[in-house]
């Protein structure tokens, strides 16, 4: 392997390893899942094409941030989807929020957090699961998960809300007992 | 207590209902400017935001893979999970990424990547010290050089030697000077997202209906052809307008304001928002690091009375990429919306006081300086022999502005730039040791005018 591809392999591999935080950056952005995992793909792809142009050293989350917002703006282009200016306010205050965001969980924190929430899952009750299920897994609108599982939309909007606290709720309560 | 008032019982509540909702791309507008208010307000709202998207995740990748790590899954070649799941098994999971990505070289191919076909709308007129242009597909380069053409993307200052001046098509031109960052677009309407720090601008007329847009954290600004100054911070943005009219709307009640020339305005949500006469300029202002780090560059320490320790500035390192030297550097940023301009006169001395920790060959103490309708007006520095202060012990410096010389990295623009310092007014001030670490502290900062002082 020469000097050129060990570079190439050593920055994709740091890039992959930023991958949950591109993901909640694209997330936090699209407001959807699926299209989050697709920018952040995209993205990917472009660090493969453009490994040469990273500085080693310098904040290789920062430059995939820059690469993935790139690829958040061309999905948003391709689908013609209209930004009212708040929107783009919005944008600007989430971009601020992950720019100074600097994680200080190691990566057994990490690990430790993913059992907690795998164990916290099977308190939901069933109906519960199924909510989660249909937004995280299937990507359904709230409609369509209502339409499911036979809730209103309001419904459907206040359940996801209190699922997502309830398994936060559980997962803190989980990892602060096995400190 | 219905459900609505239990979501509203706590501010944190309230919060992460409409984080969530967020995520799930279900704001209204009137949530979405809610929540822009307590973003921009709070930085413990951006860390939440921050952690409930990565919490959200997680709770996804768990949902649709079962426990496994996270993976990239290339679903446009249908491949299944490419990556093992264990934590071992990630380099080779790097390397089918690399394999497989290499496979799919004709998606690369097919897409439009856009540098080759993008329409170019801007370009470089001067420019000098560490910057950083992002352009279209990712995109960044640090090589950029006076006549190059632009089509938009992010322009980041990396220093408080950073200065970067951008025509577009039309003439108008748009000038960051310090650490900046500013995205600019042009589709038939400008668009500036100042991210942060500030630049000033002569924004030529524009075609009816579209004005230039520039958008900070907490405002939106109309331009349709002016001259002006904007600085953001994260809760506030102030605009000084030097020739004809700027409208901004602050966007924390919604309230606008035209701007004329000659006058300035803060749109901050806990700040009378009113039209201030652009105040007479001063020469004298002496450093708030007692205050915070506001305004700083540099590693800010807030001192310890205890041991008569005042608060002080330590210098960070910057790498210049073309030589591989470091220059240790600290910086305090003078100009500010709540006080007037600080204009260099005949007679104005500079007071810098602070300590190094070890010998350095030189000091170097400098000022960086905008004419009065905001566009750059050039660096001015006096360099001192290492022999000036002594290691341990605190140094005081009382120099005279007439002895500072232009910094010479600017030299081939010395044609746009001032002849001297004088008349001019100061947007920052500046010391650093150059490719050594001297440990360089500064604990105080101050101009004043010695016919004045007599």
């Amino acid at each position: 392997m020469n000097a050129k591809e060990e570079k190439r392999d050593r920055i994709v591999k740091l890039a992959f390893e930023c991958r949950v935080q591109l993901m909640a950056y694209a997330y936090a952005l699209l407001g959807d899942y699926s299209t989050a995992d697709d920018a952040v793909q995209d993205a990917m792809l472009t660090v493969v094409k453009k490994y040469d142009q990273f500085t080693e050293g310098t904040s290789i989350m920062a430059w995939c941030r820059s690469i993935v917002r790139l690829e958040v703006l061309r999905i948003r282009q391709k689908r013609h989807k209209d930004r009212t200016l708040v929107s783009r306010l919005l944008e600007d205050s989430i971009d601020q929020a992950f720019d100074e965001y600097s994680s200080t969980e190691s990566s057994s924190q990490d690990v430790r957090r993913r059992k907690a929430l795998v164990k916290c899952l099977s308190n939901l009750t069933n109906r519960g699961r199924l909510v989660l299920q249909g937004r995280f897994a299937e990507s359904l609108s709230y409609e369509q998960i209502g339409e499911k599982v036979g809730m209103s939309l309001e419904a459907v909007r206040k359940s996801l809300y209190r699922q997502k606290k309830q398994l936060r709720d559980c997962v803190e309560l989980n990892v602060r007992n096995v400190e | 207590m219905n459900d609505k008032s239990k979501f509203e019982d706590s501010k944190q509540g309230r919060l992460d209902y409409l984080i969530s909702l967020q995520l799930d791309d279900e704001l209204c507008e009137a949530e979405m400017e809610e929540l822009i208010e307590l973003l921009n307000l709070d930085p413990a709202a951006r860390q939440r935001l921050v952690a409930n998207s990565l919490f959200d995740v997680q709770l996804a990748d768990i949902l649709r893979n079962g426990v496994c790590e996270p993976s990239l899954q290339i679903r446009r070649s249908n491949n299944r999970n490419l990556f093992a799941n264990s934590f071992g098994g990630v380099l080779l999971a790097v390397a089918a990424l690399i394999l497989s990505l290499f496979a799919m070289q004709w998606v690369l191919e097919s897409r439009d990547f856009g540098e080759q076909q993008d329409q170019q709308i801007a370009k470089i007129t001067g420019l000098s010290g560490p910057l950083q242009w992002t352009g279209n597909g990712g995109l960044v380069s640090n090589e950029l050089t006076v006549g190059a053409e632009l089509p938009g993307g992010t322009i980041e200052g990396q220093s408080p030697e950073s200065w970067f001046e951008l025509e577009f098509k039309d003439g108008s031109r748009v000038v960051i000077a310090g650490q900046s960052r500013l995205i600019f677009s042009d589709q038939g309407q400008k668009e500036l997202h100042l991210i942060a720090g500030g630049f000033s601008a002569s924004v030529e007329p524009q075609p009816a209906g579209k004005p230039m847009l520039v958008y900070t954290r907490t405002a939106v600004l109309e331009v349709l052809g002016t001259e002006f100054e904007v600085a953001s911070e994260l809760a506030s943005t102030f605009l000084n307008v030097t020739e004809g009219k700027v409208r901004v709307k602050r966007l924390s009640d919604g309230q606008s304001l035209d701007v004329p020339a000659k006058h300035r305005v803060t749109a901050a949500a806990d700040q009378l928002f009113e039209l201030e006469p652009t105040p007479e300029t001063v020469g004298c202002w002496k450093d708030r690091l007692s205050r915070g780090p506001r305004g700083v560059y540099g590693d800010w320490q807030p001192g310890d009375a205890s041991q008569g320790r005042k608060p002080a500035v330590k210098s960070i390192p910057h790498t210049i990429k073309e030589s591989g030297k470091t220059i240790y550097c600290t910086a305090l940023r003078v100009v500010s919306g709540d006080s007037p301009p600080v204009v260099l006169r005949r007679d104005s001395q500079l007071v810098v006081e602070g300590r190094v920790a070890k010998k350095t060959k030189s000091l170097y103490v400098g000022v960086t300086l905008q004419h009065p309708n905001g566009d750059f007006a050039g660096r001015f520095q006096i360099r001192l022999p290492g022999e000036s202060v002594t290691v341990d012990e605190n140094f005081k410096l009382d120099l005279d502005i007439e002895d500072f010389t232009l910094d010479p990295s600017l030299r081939e623009i010395q044609h746009k730039l001032a002849d001297s310092p004088l008349g001019l007014i100061v947007t920052d001030i500046w010391c650093h040791t150059l490719w050594e670490p001297a440990g360089l502290e500064i604990e105080s900062m101050e101009l004043y005018e010695s016919a004045s002082a007599d």
